[in-house]
């Protein structure tokens, strides 16, 4: 299984990198903005992307709809701290699988996980 | 350009900040923390060792500043990320530009005003600089105990004509 993690926090994805090796995965492809990612997701084969929303460049939102755009079915999980309804609903609509609220603790993190890790 | 009623700012907006700050050091951090005071001031000169600035915009205008020890930088790093730092480095500035984000979104959340957005956080190494507000902008800090020593989160206010 082979996910990619975006987040302009180099911090933060460590964190998810942790948790997703927790979790048996071991292949983690990390990307610091939504435009980074696009290019990445444009050459590569991922089974799982983990996103925050707010990045300079291009955010988790328009990441989303860019993938989705192409025709690409594969879970997305929004980590991010935009937690209020509006949002949650926009992300949902650009096509969002899951959604995790910052701050978490591990077992919400491997909870969000378990439900699309298969390894 | 209205400035907010300080009732308002200590009523409405510093609950939901310091709310946000203890759910973030709990959660993440796994670190009980208490307020040890509350400060008013027309700028901010920060007493600890790292700093993370974020802005608030949209439906309200403010600027959230939290300013850590670096010792509690260094804890929160070994929780964070497993390895403990023993310099301010990247990850550190890192780390507590991510914890201002955390603050000013789980703030914002808890406010549920529609129509804020949370700008890109700053972060700043060393003491030796002050931080200036417009006059019409009300400043509150708090002043946080956590085990591993202290920092502060400061709020500055203001809404938009």
């Amino acid at each position: 299984m082979k996910v990619l993690v975006v987040d302009d926090s180099g911090v933060m994805r460590k964190v998810i990198v942790r948790a997703l090796n927790a979790v048996g995965v071991k292949e983690c492809v990390e990307a610091a903005n939504g435009l980074e990612a696009l290019r990445i997701f444009q050459t590569d084969r991922f089974d799982l992307i983990l996103t925050d929303w707010n990045m300079p460049e291009k955010n988790g939102l328009e990441l989303v709809q860019d993938i989705r755009a192409m025709g690409a079915t594969l879970p997305i999980i929004m980590v991010t701290t935009e937690a209020q309804k509006g949002q949650v609903v926009a992300a949902i609509q650009a096509g969002v699988s899951d959604y995790l609220t910052k701050p978490f603790d591990n077992d919400a993190l491997r909870a969000k996980l378990d439900k699309f890790v298969a390894v | 350009m209205s400035t907010i009623l300080e009732s308002e700012i200590q009523s409405v907006y510093l609950p939901s900040f310091i709310a946000s700050t203890k759910a973030i050091f709990k959660t993440m951090l796994g670190l009980e923390i208490t307020i040890q005071a509350f400060d008013k001031a027309d700028e901010f000169q920060p007493g600890h060792d790292v700093t993370g600035i974020i802005g608030l915009a949209g439906s309200i205008e403010g600027t959230i500043v939290v300013s850590l020890e670096k010792e509690v930088a260094f804890a929160a790093a070994e929780t964070f990320i497993g390895e403990r730092p023993t310099t301010i480095n990247g990850d550190i500035l890192d780390l507590v530009g991510e914890l201002a984000n955390m603050i000013g979104g789980g703030a914002k959340d808890r406010l549920n005003i529609p129509g804020v957005i949370l700008g890109l956080p700053t972060t700043v190494s060393g003491k030796d600089y002050k931080i200036s507000f417009k006059p019409d902008v009300e400043i509150e800090t708090v002043q946080f105990k956590s085990p591993s020593g202290s920092f502060t989160v400061q709020i500055a206010m203001r809404q938009p004509a």
